[in-house]
């Protein structure tokens, strides 16, 4: 199975940076479509694999995350060079019916010698957490 | 491919593919999945997947 996405960033009147994200459905399951606004504000949006999610996305820097809380740790680590020094895109989204909450922080990992774009995530529903990487190729 | 220097996070635009960096990610994707997707989704998941297939091959998602 392939995991694309299709990433459209651009700046509205107000000077706020949009990342729209399309992901296309594959083997059955249904495409979605992420729509970030990177401004810290709250907003809801529907998604049929992940239901009705309330989040915000904001700038910030890998020192503003704690260096003692596992999830932070987790989240900060293994960033490149240009990561660590610049800023991060920090995405907090909590499930309005299914329990969950997630965290994410975007940037740029070397994986093998080749840099790629990556997210660390760590979601939390009840007792139990998950964290994942996730690593992307570039297509054009 | 590498995603180049001049993509930043300032200028994500374009087109990625997710990396399978070990030949379980298929499997590890479907468990992370189920954990977050809505109860109303009727989506049931079935993973068809060769556990011998190596890293950078693809597991088969069905639903």
């Amino acid at each position: 199975m392939t995991v694309t996405l299709n990433i459209k960033q651009y700046v509205d009147d107000d000077g706020v940076i949009h990342i729209d994200i399309e992901q296309p459905g594959a083997a059955g399951i249904k495409g979605t479509v992420e729509k970030r606004i990177l401004n810290g504000e709250w907003n809801e949006q529907e998604n049929p694999v992940f239901g009705t999610v309330k989040g915000r996305t904001k700038w910030t820097t890998l020192s503003a995350l704690s260096d003692s809380d596992e999830d932070d740790k987790f989240l900060k680590s293994k960033w490149d060079q240009q990561t660590q020094e610049g800023d991060v895109i920090e995405s907090y989204a909590e499930s309005l019916n299914n329990g969950w909450v997630a965290r994410q922080v975007w940037g740029f990992q070397e994986v093998n010698g080749a840099r790629k774009y990556t997210r660390n995530v760590v979601v939390k529903k009840g007792s139990e957490t998950k964290r994942v990487t996730l690593h992307y190729d570039y297509i054009a | 491919m590498a995603v180049p220097e001049a993509v930043t996070l300032k200028n994500l635009s374009g087109s990625y593919t997710m990396v399978w960096l070990k030949p379980d990610m298929g499997i590890f994707l479907l468990t992370f999945l189920n954990f977050v997707r809505t109860n109303k989704s009727r989506t049931k998941l079935i993973l068809s997947y060769n556990s011998r297939v190596s890293a950078g091959s693809s597991g088969q998602l069905s639903a």
